[in-house]
């Protein structure tokens, strides 16, 4: 036997084992994140909304948006934040030294005037130039400062926020209504031992947004954008559910999510010169929970609706997953200490090394598998056996459990009400295995490789303003 | 053959791919059925509008076809009843509501509250309070002896406490201590003034998270009649329960009286001497202006940020500081915040 045919061998082992050992691990993700959902299907939500809208049981909370170059969807994003049920907030719009116009139309948007306001610096951050108030809602204010990045422009954010509590949104974002009442749910109930929590992320694109609301849910025409869907529905429902319930999580969206002050100030605030600040961020309270045995959770909770904007090309889309995944890695770097590390617990022993072999190591060896399919092809003889295997197990893994997150979805939160909707997707993630698939493996290898070569670029985010398609003001 | 399961992949597949497929049929269906339910309920509250307004306004009698027939049916008389009992208060509405609950609904609740699904025990619990369904309240109670989640105990605690008001400190004191302090609070709030004060007297038996949540309730709630028990509790070593103590005072707007305030006032936690500096724009000038300048010199900012803005609160809007001596026009205003000094507290 050639060394060629060992190799050949040993390699199809290694690959079918971790895809099998993959599909396990998604296989226990899916199962816990059905159970819960089913648990929480019927409950009529309006009545825990109706407890929590009250001020004297919900605690105030400042919401904070860093934008950079978000003149076209920073409006709705506003309106959308000023019509939240929500007892008591205050409204922090961060610019961070936007070349656009996105100081310029929130000032005129909002009749702003120059304004002072109390500031607590506890985290070093670039200079603040001038803080704006607006006269039509008191309660927002804008804060121009120099560019230093989405990290920095939140820790200005925390050093102004006036409340104990701090949301997060992405300039480009959208939340329902009732999204903040839901995601402080947690926090709230459990009297402050939650100290983080994340809502779900959905893409906006196709749908129609009247001031800041998502005003009818269509799914999007374009492949390319329903793909992205599915991805987001099959990260958050399966992944993030599962992750939540034994306190493993490691990520929450940057694009909405609550966090209490206090702690994240003693973890030393955003770290400014990672990529995936928001990761960075959740990962360093877990390792400070356990460090100094504090004992909080990080929660992540289904039903609060995020909506976003996704990249509508693909050279816009192979930005964004390779920034992803060079923060990703980034942040598993800066704490590779607590992996397999039993003093961090589940999450040192489970999440951790989940993420790493799983999420950040994973598009190698499935794009290794991908090319191990073609070459046992053109091999022939035993090797069609692991080439058949490897298919078998990238339809398993790539459409089937596209295919339940659509159903789960569909079957517990609804979101898209028309059943061909349902459909398409379906009929959508029959195909992902043979082209989305392929192409997001190559981009986040190509985001490992940058990292590892310490190559670092943002790419600027084309927006259209999916946010804001009737009556942002623009 | 090299070993490779082949054969059980595709099969596991196929058996998923039909899985899948089931549950697509069973969505589909009861999507299906959703909507007629959903237009079931609405013809059913468009037919009989006038029985429901003759029924809740004016006679109080139900006519036969008011009598929910199935289960979309008690869902739109749900929807209704839910609605008037959160936004309408009337003389004899809720009775009403109670009485043709009890009546005609309670079988429904009572297969629900018996089902295994979590939510729809849930909505049940909520509907029974908000609706008065008293003969349910036994079934209520031997619930309460199973095992079940912690909102299903709230609401439970929270349905004894509407249908056993007498009888609920008694019944239940000890039951408190297992709530979260916000579910504590709620249900303080919710407490009529009688098992209210009697939950009071009771304050020593009660464990300290709860006992913080009933001060607390008492600045909610605005009651001056518990000044005395303010004080008495004052005198505690648990400093966070003097904390509690003094911002009851603040919600209240009374200050306490001299020997309590200036324990505040010299005490070594920052958060007490906070409360007291939150209380200077109770206090007779001259002694506001005192304190005030006594606390301009705290270690810590947001007590000197309390007392500066009592000096000038008249002058400027709330929120907006006042005390950067710089025009806002000027830009000699800016704070550098690169180098935070670890004091904290400055303002632009």
């Amino acid at each position: 036997m050639t060394s060629i045919h060992i190799a050949m061998q040993v390699f199809g082992v290694i690959i079918f084992l971790y895809m099998a050992a993959v599909i396990l691990s998604y296989s226990i993700m899916f199962v816990l994140a059905f159970r819960t959902l089913r648990r929480e299907r019927s409950l009529d939500r309006r009545e825990l909304d109706a407890r929590f809208v009250d001020a004297f049981y919900s605690k105030p909370v400042t919401i904070l948006v860093p934008a950079y170059n978000e003149e076209t969807g920073v409006i709705a994003t506003v309106h959308s934040l000023l019509n939240l049920d929500y007892p008591q907030t205050e409204l922090l719009v961060i610019d961070d030294g936007s070349k656009d116009g996105t100081a310029a139309v929130v000032i005129e948007q909002f009749d702003m005037v120059r304004a002072r306001k109390s500031v607590d610096p506890q985290l070093a951050t670039k200079p603040v130039k001038e803080v704006y108030r607006s006269r039509i809602h008191p309660n927002l204010w804008l804060i121009r400062k120099e560019n230093g990045g989405k990290g920095d422009a939140l820790n200005v954010g925390i050093n102004f926020a006036r409340y104990s509590y701090f949301c997060t949104i992405d300039g480009d974002s959208i939340l329902d209504e009732s999204s903040l009442l839901r995601v402080m749910k947690p926090i709230i109930m459990s009297d402050g031992k939650v100290i983080a929590a994340g809502g779900n992320v959905r893409i906006v694109n196709g749908m129609d947004v009247e001031y800041g609301a998502v005003s009818s849910t269509k799914l999007s025409g374009k492949p390319f954008v329903v793909m992205q869907i599915v991805e987001y529905l099959r990260a958050f429902l399966m992944g993030r559910i599962a992750l939540s319930k034994y306190n493993l999580v490691l990520i929450i969206s940057g694009a909405f999510s609550v966090f209490s002050k206090k702690p994240v100030i003693r973890a030393g605030g955003y770290n400014t010169t990672t990529i995936g600040e928001d990761m960075e961020m959740v990962v360093k309270l877990q390792r400070m929970l356990k460090e100094d045995k504090l004992g909080g959770r990080i929660e992540f909770v289904p039903d609060p609706v995020c909506w976003t904007e996704a990249p509508q090309t693909i050279s816009v889309l192979r930005k964004q997953r390779r920034r992803w995944h060079q923060g990703l890695l980034e942040s598993l770097w800066a704490h590779r200490k607590m992996t397999f590390n039993p003093k961090y617990g589940a999450v040192g022993m489970i999440s951790v090394p989940y993420f790493w072999l799983i999420e950040c190591l994973g598009p190698v060896i499935e794009l290794a598998g991908y090319v191990y399919v073609i070459t046992a092809f053109f091999m022939g003889g035993i090797y069609y056996e692991y080439a058949v295997a490897l298919v078998l197990l990238l339809v398993l893994y790539g459409t089937v459990f596209s295919m339940g997150a659509v159903l789960l979805e569909s079957w517990s939160l609804g979101t898209f009400p028309k059943i061909h909707n349902v459909f398409r997707m379906m009929l959508l993630t029959l195909t992902e295995v043979v082209w989305y698939r392929p192409l997001t493996l190559i981009w986040r290898v190509e985001g490992l490789v940058r990292s590892i070569f310490r190559i670092s670029s943002w790419g600027d985010m084309e927006r259209v303003g999916a946010t804001g398609t009737k009556g942002a003001g623009k | 053959m090299i070993g490779l399961p082949i054969e059980w992949i595709a099969a596991l597949i196929i058996v998923l791919v039909v899985a899948l497929a089931v549950f697509t049929l069973y969505m589909v269906i009861e999507r299906h059925r959703e909507n007629k339910r959903t237009l079931l309920a609405a013809t059913y509250l468009n037919n009989n509008r006038i029985g429901w307004y003759d029924y809740l306004r004016t006679d109080g009698v139900p006519e036969d076809h008011l009598i929910p027939r199935n289960d979309a049916e008690v869902k739109a008389v749900e929807e209704l009843f839910r609605m008037l009992v959160h936004n309408v208060k009337e003389d004899g509405m809720e009775e009403r509501i109670s009485g043709f609950a009890n009546r005609w609904m309670s079988g429904f609740y009572r297969k629900k509250l018996n089902g295994r699904n979590w939510g729809e025990r849930m909505n049940a619990l909520y509907r029974i309070y908000d609706f008065g369904i008293d003969s349910l309240t036994v079934d209520c109670r031997d619930m309460a002896k199973k095992s079940i989640s912690e909102e299903e105990f709230f609401l439970l605690l929270l349905i004894d406490m509407k249908f056993y008001p007498e009888t609920f400190v008694r019944d239940n004191l000890l039951e408190l201590c297992a709530l979260s302090a916000n579910d504590a609070k709620e249900l303080l709030f919710r407490m009529q003034e009688a098992t209210f004060e009697e939950t009071v007297c009771h304050f020593d038996e009660l464990e300290l998270t709860i006992q913080y949540a009933l001060v607390d309730v008492i600045g909610m709630k605005l009651d001056a009649t518990y000044v005395p028990f303010l004080e008495t509790q004052f005198n505690t070593k648990d400093s966070e329960l003097r904390i509690r103590v003094l911002r009851a005072y603040n919600s209240l707007g009374i200050v306490p009286v001299v020997t309590v305030y200036e324990a505040a006032v010299e005490s070594d936690v920052w958060q007490e001497r906070h409360q007291a500096a939150k209380m200077l724009k109770w206090l007779p000038q001259q002694s506001a202006v005192r304190y005030a300048a006594h606390f301009e010199k705290d270690d810590m900012f947001l007590v000197r940020e309390e007392a500066k803005l009592f000096s000038t609160a008249s002058s400027i809007e709330d929120q907006v500081s006042p005390l950067v001596a710089a025009a806002a026009e000027d830009e000699g205003w800016l704070l550098d915040t690169q180098s935070p000094d670890g004091k904290g507290g400055d303002q632009i």
